[in-house]
């Protein structure tokens, strides 16, 4: 049984019984009125279930009865709940460092409590760095930045297996060229959210 | 006092003497500020014997007027062009210059080093002679002869079959027996770079001549990939690229195309270095908590940790013998070079110097490391022995900013990634004995992580130094 009927199966019989007596009455005033009741093209008035009625049940075999009454031809997918976005800030580091201040902390407080609120959400911590320096310091410089934000989400009640980290080094930077302005935007731990497991 | 052509500029020995930042120069304060003063630096007691070298002049080679023996129509201009390449190849060697006049249609190697040209009536070491001959522009032949001044014994004959539209691979053959037959050393002319090129929103491997012909992207697959670094018998790549969110160590395999995974650890999985004997690497890893320095086989197995600071651990490469490791770390606060054995013993300190060393590069001689260092804000290309001394500034900050330095097997050619004279992030190729500067790459391009092949076994002079032992083992 796919899981999109499990409310009809769980569900009291009565509602059940409910149904098809209201579509048997459907299907009778479709077959003994002229009066057009709204015929789509995917169910002629002659077929589906209007034969239900005008049908003796007794010249089926039962199993197929059986099948008509559940048909189950158009099941559909289960439709999950629309993903939850948020949104969580940026965490800004100085120069070759990879130490939070308080400013810091402060954002990954207001990013923890929304990670809370939101416990099948994982995230993927990205460490950042400026142009200056070479590939490879700055490469496990990004690693010590996401880690360190990794650990303080951990500290602030977040389960370590919601928490990924990835170093991008100087090689993916956000603002392109050259000075502290575009720089300082570089030195960051960025988040991204995905979805539960 | 700067040259700026487009091709390059060959600073005088006297210039690049002034910066070299000796300890006791900074002591009596003159160093980065003296530019000129090249007295002082001929009594700098130690002053280094590879400079004198490269003061040494160029061998002085003549080229005899090509011979043309052909009817066919392009047998002239191709012969002229082998000539012309034999001329680029043998100069870009640092150890070569040319008799004037040279013969009618051959001038001056692009770019030409100022003392590409010896003065008319020097004795040439050797004379080079060219023949060509056949039938059909694809299928011609090119006798090739170096023979000794009159009487005019040869040194060295060469008979190539060869196609005029495809002269490199020949001509570069040639100029690595000539190189290996009059000075012994290994010639760099069959050799090729790796790099990494921004492409789109990631960056995918490139190869490339030495000379800076022949450029083919590698890798395809719109991910970062970066510090591409080569197996020593050229038949394997391994690189760092990104998957879904996670680092990992690829191998590349030259003779089936394919890439293999070879390690995801948890963390940093980045820069790589092939031992000399190719079967195992050495690479910086995050798995433990941070990154620290591990030997790994060549399907990611972890044969040993080397490191076990708390600070952070990179950038490890081998020395030549294999026995050697070289690293950054910042346990003092900062980054500085250090080196340890293979198994992570005898640690020992060896820049003291600035504030910001990473990168080391071992010269494939084994006599000395290229690294990166931040002086007055500006990242500098220096080399230092593996014993900690002989500090040398191999860029000036005016130049510009540069990083990421590999060898040539010549262990004289360092390609550097930079930004020259304002330049988008390029590759160059500097002769660290002169101090001239050539271009590896050009236009408006995001080039890094540059890495030299070895030569060929045909243009190899000797095998790498054996177990050489402790460092400072002097193979000068």
């Amino acid at each position: 049984m796919s899981r999109s009927f499990r409310p009809l199966s769980r569900g009291p019989w009565p509602r059940l019984l409910l149904m098809i007596g209201l579509l048997a009455f459907a299907g009778c005033r479709g077959c003994g009125s002229d009066a057009t009741v709204e015929t789509d093209n995917t169910v002629s008035s002659d077929e589906g279930w209007n034969d239900l009625e005008s049908e003796s049940l007794g010249d089926r075999p039962f199993d197929e009865v059986g099948s008509a009454l559940e048909d189950s031809s158009v099941q559909g997918e289960e439709l999950p709940p629309p993903p939850v976005k948020i949104e969580l800030e940026d965490v800004f580091f100085a120069y070759d460092q990879y130490e939070l201040d308080a400013e810091d902390r402060a954002v990954l407080a207001r990013n923890a409590r929304l990670l809370r609120e939101h416990p099948q959400l994982r995230v993927l911590v990205e460490g950042h760095c400026d142009e200056r320096g070479t590939a490879q310091y700055n490469m496990a410089l990004g690693e010590k930045r996401a880690k360190e934000v990794a650990r303080y989400l951990q500290n602030l009640g977040i389960a370590p297996d919601r928490i990924d980290t990835v170093s991008y080094g100087k090689e993916r930077p956000f603002a392109v060229g050259s000075g502290e302005a575009v720089w300082s935007q570089n030195r960051r731990a960025h988040f991204v959210v995905r979805g539960g497991r | 006092m700067l040259s700026s052509t487009r091709t390059g500029t060959r600073p005088t020995r006297q210039r690049r003497a002034g910066v070299e930042i000796g300890l006791c120069a900074l002591l009596i304060g003159i160093g980065l500020s003296a530019v000129t003063v090249p007295a002082r630096a001929q009594d700098r007691p130690s002053f280094d014997l590879r400079v004198q070298r490269s003061a040494a002049a160029r061998l002085p080679l003549r080229l005899r007027p090509p011979i043309v023996r052909s009817s066919v129509e392009e047998a002239v201009p191709g012969a002229r062009r082998i000539a012309q390449r034999l001329v680029d190849d043998l100069v870009y060697s640092g150890l070569f210059g040319f008799v004037a006049p040279v013969p009618d249609g051959i001038g001056p190697p692009t770019p030409a080093p100022d003392d590409w040209s010896r003065p008319e009536g020097t004795a040439a070491v050797a004379e080079v002679e060219l023949t060509l001959t056949g039938l059909r522009p694809d299928q011609m032949v090119l006798m090739a002869r170096l023979l000794e001044p009159e009487p005019g014994g040869q040194r060295l004959g060469r008979r190539y079959s060869l196609d005029l539209a495809r002269v490199d691979r020949t001509v570069h053959h040639l100029a690595d027996l000539i190189v290996r037959e009059l000075t012994g050393e290994t010639g760099i002319a069959q050799t090729r770079i790796l790099f990494s090129r921004k492409v789109g929103e990631g960056r995918e491997l490139f190869l490339v001549d030495y000379d800076g012909r022949n450029r083919r992207q590698i890798t395809r697959n719109g991910s970062l990939n970066l510090l591409p670094r080569w197996s020593p018998d050229g038949h394997r790549i391994c690189y760092t690229s990104y998957w879904n969110g996670k680092q990992r160590l690829l191998v590349l395999d030259g003779r089936t195309g394919r890439s293999r995974k070879i390690a995801e650890y948890s963390g940093l999985n980045y820069g790589a270095d092939f031992s000399p004997d190719g079967r195992e690497l050495v690479v910086t890893l995050s798995r433990d908590g941070d990154p620290e320095i591990y030997r790994i086989d060549l399907d990611g197995a972890v044969k040993a940790r080397l490191t076990f600071e708390p600070s952070i651990d990179c950038s490890p490469v081998f020395d030549p013998t294999g026995n050697q490791v070289a690293y950054t770390s910042d346990r003092t606060g900062v980054p500085q070079l250090y080196a340890m054995s293979r198994e992570g013993a005898r640690r020992r300190r060896l820049t003291y110097e600035g504030s910001y060393n990473d990168g080391a590069a071992w010269s494939p001689r084994g006599d000395r490391i290229a690294y990166v260092s931040r002086r007055s804000g500006h990242f500098q290309i220096f080399t230092v022995e593996p014993d900690g001394s002989h500090l040398q500034a191999v860029t000036l900050p005016e130049e510009g900013d540069f990083e990421d330095p590999a060898w040539a097997p010549d262990g004289r050619h360092l390609v550097v990634a930079g930004r020259r004279q304002g330049s988008p992030r390029r590759l160059w190729v500097i002769d660290v004995d002169s101090g001239w500067v050539r271009p590896l790459t050009t236009g408006d391009v995001d080039d890094s992580g540059p890495h030299w092949s070895r030569p060929p076994e045909s243009a190899r002079t000797t095998e790498p130094p054996a177990d050489a032992g402790e460092p400072g083992g002097d193979r000068r």
